[in-house]
């Protein structure tokens, strides 16, 4: 109890001083805070192993809580990122109630995956993964969830209890905190609690959704970390950020995210690319971060795949095309930060994502026509799995896909809404194609891996639903520079103010002229 | 998107009730789950259902009880980790863990984490490696029947040695005391050897028994060959 204890408030305390320093405070601070923390555990531990240092979760821990601590009390002794006292005794207390209660709560399921989970997360904790782990455990059950998990072995236990169940309720505050940050302003108090409940609502009452709070797996982690990239990202380019939101907090969260989603799965470099190429592709985020993700996420990559090459080698293994692919894709994003400056790739950016889906697509399609029976069999699967109830879903998911056509069939233009939808619409065909990558087509059964990564886009699907569902209330009809987007009055200012600055005017009055960097809706067409 | 007309229409035909719609779809969709709950965990086993607990956190004892699987593949394991954490594990060579170093890691794997193993070696000792040379059977405490995920299992410890009360029955043995959570060590120092024990277990299609022997219990020739 102690050790769990111990280990979920530093977790909590460095994440919460991360997410303070980038100026996030007030009730999303918490939750924020807990999610950075747990991306910061995952990313020091994968820093660990891939770079030859001890694993222990001692140096992770303190890595983990030091490093954010000081950077925060510097701050803080300049007169900054001050935290009030009560508030923060209170959610310490809080997090400290919950690990107590889910200590003995005994709900945590599991399948055999999970298993060898927490016996990577051991060897990890005991300095024995990079002598003794196999490469069948090296490539299947990658390092997120060890890492998640490995600190547990510093008291005895093969898995810490809370934080899985704590990872999944943050993951749900998330999506509440992104909802009021863009909608605050135009939905008031009363009106948003309304909306921030049936949020909530719509999650809790999912089966699987509850499910994931106890299940010893990484599901959740990558639907956190989905959820932050996508939404952080939409927010950067709504011009939101900045007026309420501080953007460095944004990018923080983006930077923190992708590493983990790299770690946390086999097919996690892929993902990556997927959630955060609206952003590197957005001319409304600015190029010094959108290189910083690429960084983040080539040099995660490389790391990854390097550790794997030394381990096939030292195994006397033949290195894996994909980890050959794995290494390419790495190099491919750190040699794409120079591109970043093609103003082409500013201007063209809506319809890159579009070459990008389409290319999914047609990828599927010629695997297809290659193999017609993977596809038709995983189709049939993914049909039983999501309509017939065979997944463990019941209707949900079919339900919340067509409130999302709905939504955004009916409801007014949503600006940026790339970021939010393209990890949704390239889930399907990347889920497919994965069928043809793997060892074979995808099954009916709640177990199917295609079935349990439905979860990592059901956060930002609902985050998505809510704010298409919400958009008209109370904004201004105000149209943007052709683009055909309906803003909301701070952040059409916001835009202004951006369009004033790259062409020098100071004043921040609205006019009408076009963007220098192309129309400002590249990424908005739906 | 340029707009298709009667969409557009429709949006504009809707805009006074849009939110109240929406609100009454989204109540729609929260009440399908709230009636669809119950019964999705009703089809589902035990370890997939989202409501539900176990009497232990610790996770040994519940996959040693699910089904034969998980007891197939890490019953001997457990079985060691429970009853002699900390102990060395030789494995002589010329035995079928060396010749695949996919199926040694992953040996050496489960010996650490559930055999709570301080140290693996793998050692040259061709007579122990062929065989226990002697009859292991009274000194089996626990044991477990193979299948599609492991061969037929037995642990064989030293009576000299203290271990917790339990049935007399090698195959029930483990069944109130496995843990994956105990100690990392034991008081004293103990040295297995996990052979594959050429005695086929009755009813069971494997040639063989995977074996982990206490080295006190081998003949002084055969515990010659290994390390002191």
């Amino acid at each position: 109890m102690i050790t769990e204890l111990l280990v979920v408030l530093l977790v909590f305390g460095g994440g919460c001083a991360v997410m303070r320093t980038a100026g996030v405070r007030g009730w999303g601070l918490p939750p924020l805070g807990f999610l950075a923390g747990v991306c910061l555990l995952v990313g020091v531990g994968f820093v660990q192993v891939t770079t030859g240092l001890p694993t222990t979760p001692y140096v992770t821990l303190a890595v983990v809580f030091g490093v954010p601590v000081g950077w925060w009390a510097t701050r803080w002794r300049r007169g900054g990122a001050k935290v009030s006292v009560p508030l923060a005794l209170l959610s310490l207390a809080a997090v400290g109630g919950a690990v107590a209660v889910l200590r003995v709560a005994n709900m945590f399921k599991w399948h055999p995956d999970s298993i060898t989970y927490l016996m990577a997360g051991r060897l990890l904790a005991e300095d024995h993964y990079r002598s003794t782990a196999s490469t069948e455990l090296l490539t299947t059950r990658v390092l997120g969830v060890p890492l998640l998990h490995a600190p547990a072995n510093l008291g005895g236990a093969l898995y810490l209890r809370s934080i899985t169940p704590l990872l999944a309720a943050a993951t749900l505050a998330a999506v509440v905190w992104f909802l009021w940050q863009a909608r605050r302003t135009a939905l008031g108090g009363q009106r948003f609690v309304a909306v921030a409940a049936l949020a909530g609502l719509l999650l809790l009452t999912n089966n699987r959704v509850v499910f994931s709070f106890f299940y010893l797996n990484g599901h959740m982690l990558v639907a956190a970390c989905v959820l932050l990239v996508a939404a952080s990202g939409w927010l950067l380019a709504t011009g939101a950020a900045g007026d309420r939101i501080p953007r460095q907090a944004l990018m923080t969260m983006q930077i923190l995210a992708i590493p983990v989603i790299v770690s946390t799965r086999p097919e996690g470099f892929l993902v990556a690319v997927l959630v955060l190429l609206p952003t590197v592709l957005s001319a409304r985020i600015p190029r010094r971060h959108r290189s910083a993700v690429l960084a983040a996420l080539g040099g995660t990559v490389l790391l990854w795949a390097a550790l794997q090459v030394w381990f096939f080698l030292d195994r006397d293994t033949g290195v894996p095309v994909s980890v050959a692919g794995s290494a390419v894709l790495g190099v491919a994003a750190l040699a794409a930060i120079p591109l970043l400056k093609w103003t082409v790739v500013e201007r063209q950016g809506g319809r890159l994502l579009a070459v990008a889906e389409g290319g999914i697509w047609l990828g599927l399609l010629v695997l297809a026509v290659r193999t017609p029976d993977t596809l038709v069999t995983s189709l049939d699967a993914l049909y039983r799995n999501v309509f017939e109830g065979t997944g463990g879903y019941g209707l949900s998911i079919a339900i919340l896909g067509g409130l999302l056509l709905l939504g955004w069939l009916l409801s007014p233009a949503l600006p940026h809404q790339a970021h939010l939808r393209f990890p949704l619409t390239t889930f399907v065909p990347f889920g497919l194609i994965l069928a043809y990558l793997r060892e074979g087509a995808y099954r009916a059964a709640d177990a199917d891996s295609m079935n349990r990564m439905i979860i990592h886009v059901v956060p930002l699907a609902v985050l998505f639903l809510f704010v298409l569902v919400t958009g008209g209330v109370g904004q201004t009809a105000g149209r943007l520079a052709g683009s055909g987007a309906t803003l909301a009055t701070p952040t059409r200012r916001a835009i202004y103010r951006v369009l004033d600055q790259r062409s020098g005017k100071a004043d921040g009055s609205p006019d009408r002229r076009k963007s220098p960097v192309g129309p400002l809706s590249s990424l908005d067409s739906k | 998107m340029r707009r298709v007309p009667s969409l557009h229409r429709l949006r504009t035909a809707l805009t006074p009730y849009r939110h109240r719609l929406f609100a009454a779809l989204l109540l729609g969709a929260i009440a399908v789950n709230v009636v669809q709950f119950r019964g999705i965990d009703r089809e589902r086993y035990r370890e997939f259902q989202a409501v539900g607990r176990y009497e232990t956190a610790d996770i040994a004892p519940v996959i040693y009880e699910n089904g034969g699987w998980h007891r197939q593949r890490y019953g001997l394991y457990l079985g060691l980790g429970t009853l002699a954490p900390g102990a060395t594990v030789y494995i002589p060579m010329t035995d079928a863990y060396a010749d695949d170093r996919e199926t040694a890691d992953e040996v050496a794997t489960r010996l650490r984490v559930f055999g709570r193993a301080s140290r693996v070696e793998w050692v040259s000792a061709p007579a122990v490696a062929a065989g226990p040379g002697f009859d292991p059977a009274p000194y089996v405490v626990a044991s477990g029947v193979g299948g599609a995920r492991g061969a037929p299992w037995a642990l064989a410890v030293d009576p000299a040695r203290p271990r917790p009360g339990g049935p007399t029955d090698p195959d029930d043995y483990l069944r109130d005391i496995v843990t994956g959570e105990g100690p990392r060590r034991s008081a004293t120092a103990r040295t297995f050897a996990l052979i594959r024990w050429p005695t086929p277990r009755p009813g069971q299609t494997y040639a063989y028994q995977e074996l982990l022997v206490e080295t006190s219990l081998l003949p002084a020739p055969l515990r010659d060959e290994l390390p002191r």
